[in-house]
């Protein structure tokens, strides 16, 4: 009887060894950012890194039939030929500064530019593998709302970042990086004529030293586009009126008085892309 | 999904019939890729900027590299104004509802966008060295 009590107990014992084992294996990178993180990240400068893992533009119309809503949806790619997240990085570094008193190293000034772009790779090919690439749906959803709404985004945010990025801490003499995505932009209509620009940002601040995440969030910002009567308007003169719908609903992200897009009006949103970013 | 009472059916489909109508106007405004617009594109002469004036943005991009000719970059631009999906209201009267109408919407792919219109191959210094029209 003992000895049967004691070969459990060792099988107890061996299954709860397991799962622990397993426990310590699975990485837990979300804690919050709390006082001396941000007095560190106040006197260190962060580095900053944006990601374009999706490299084409969603457009997006539907169309008032006869009984029925017709949905056109095209992709076009703009790979090596427009960089959008220099605008991003522009404005984010900017908001920082004037928001929360925070200076901010921008990794492609600090890398060499084949370090710089090896770095890219990598960790928008980590995005990629983790990212489920969306379709549109009935509901009126463009694939890049299924996948904004959707887990997987959500779970590349909280995974620990790739070594690679984790290898920065001595290059940039900061111990944190904001990593920013830009998750895919979209032109799109609920009903045509009325088109608005939309941008899908994804943000992480990751501390290098150990690969946790102290702070998340994602944004849609969005303009409006005002009477736009053929989508090649958007194209011409080297993509000039994409570019700056783009510039406006970039600084639409970082608005305090933002509005975002409800159905066919635009309207005043009290949502915030600063969420717990520094404690109160 | 939207319940409604069988003696409100008509009105409501009345209803619905108005407002398509009255919304008639509103076309695409998508791009289409034509044999004229192609037929504007120099080879030796045109540039990556000159392709973005006349065609806009292409469908796909791929570089390849060659024996001889490196960096070559390729932009594909593919037939007709897009992928288009139908949302149809479809009336269904379940048996367990004999005094309700039931409207739901389903969806229905009417057309896939897989062929070329045109190809532009660029070379290293970002100026057009070929262009195929769709077929060739």
């Amino acid at each position: 009887m003992k000895k049967a009590t004691f070969v459990r107990a060792g099988i107890m014992v061996m299954f709860l060894m397991l799962l622990s084992f397993g426990c310590a294996a699975a990485p837990k990178a979300i804690i919050p950012l709390d006082n001396m993180n941000s007095q560190q990240l106040l006197q260190n400068p962060p580095g900053i890194l944006v990601l374009v893992p999706e490299k084409r533009l969603e457009f997006t119309e539907r169309l008032l039939r006869f009984l029925w809503i017709s949905t056109k949806e095209n992709y076009y790619t703009f790979e090596g030929i427009w960089d959008p997240s220099v605008v991003l990085e522009e404005q984010w570094i900017k908001t920082l500064h004037q928001k929360f008193n925070v200076q901010s190293i921008p990794l492609r000034k600090k890398l060499d530019p084949v370090t710089y772009r090896e770095l890219l790779t990598t960790c928008e090919n980590t995005c990629n593998a983790a990212r489920k690439h969306g379709t549109a749906s009935n509901t009126g959803w463009t694939a890049f709302d299924n996948e904004f709404s959707a887990s997987p985004p959500e779970s590349y945010l909280k995974s620990i970042p790739p070594d690679t990025l984790r290898s920065m801490k001595q290059v940039l003499g900061s111990d944190y990086i904001f990593e920013l995505t830009i998750g895919g932009i979209s032109v799109y209509s609920m009903i045509s004529p009325n088109f608005f620009l939309r941008v899908y940002v994804y943000g992480r601040l990751i501390r290098l030293s150990d690969g946790a995440v102290l702070w998340l969030d994602k944004i849609i910002g969005a303009t409006k586009i005002d009477n736009l009567k053929d989508y090649k308007e958007l194209e011409t003169n080297n993509l000039a009126l994409l570019k700056e719908h783009y510039e406006k609903a970039i600084v639409n992200v970082f608005d305090p008085n933002r509005k975002v897009q409800v159905g066919m009006s635009f309207s005043y949103s009290p949502s915030s892309f600063f969420r717990g970013l520094f404690p109160k | 999904m939207i319940l409604v009472r069988s003696y409100q059916r008509n009105l409501f489909y009345c209803g619905i019939f108005v407002f398509s109508v009255l919304l008639q106007g509103c076309g695409s405004i998508a791009k289409e890729i034509k044999a004229e617009h192609v037929a504007k594109i120099e080879i030796g002469k045109s540039t990556k900027t000159d392709v973005l004036n006349i065609l806009g943005l292409p469908h796909k991009r791929e570089s390849k590299s060659f024996q001889g000719a490196e960096k070559m970059e390729f932009w594909i631009y593919y037939k007709g104004s897009g992928q288009t999906t139908v949302f149809m209201p479809t009336g269904v009267t379940p048996a367990s509802y004999p005094n309700v109408y039931v409207i739901y919407f389903d969806s229905i792919s009417i057309q896939e966008r897989n062929r070329i219109a045109a190809i532009l191959i660029f070379d290293e210094n970002g100026i057009v060295v070929d262009s195929k029209k769709g077929g060739e």
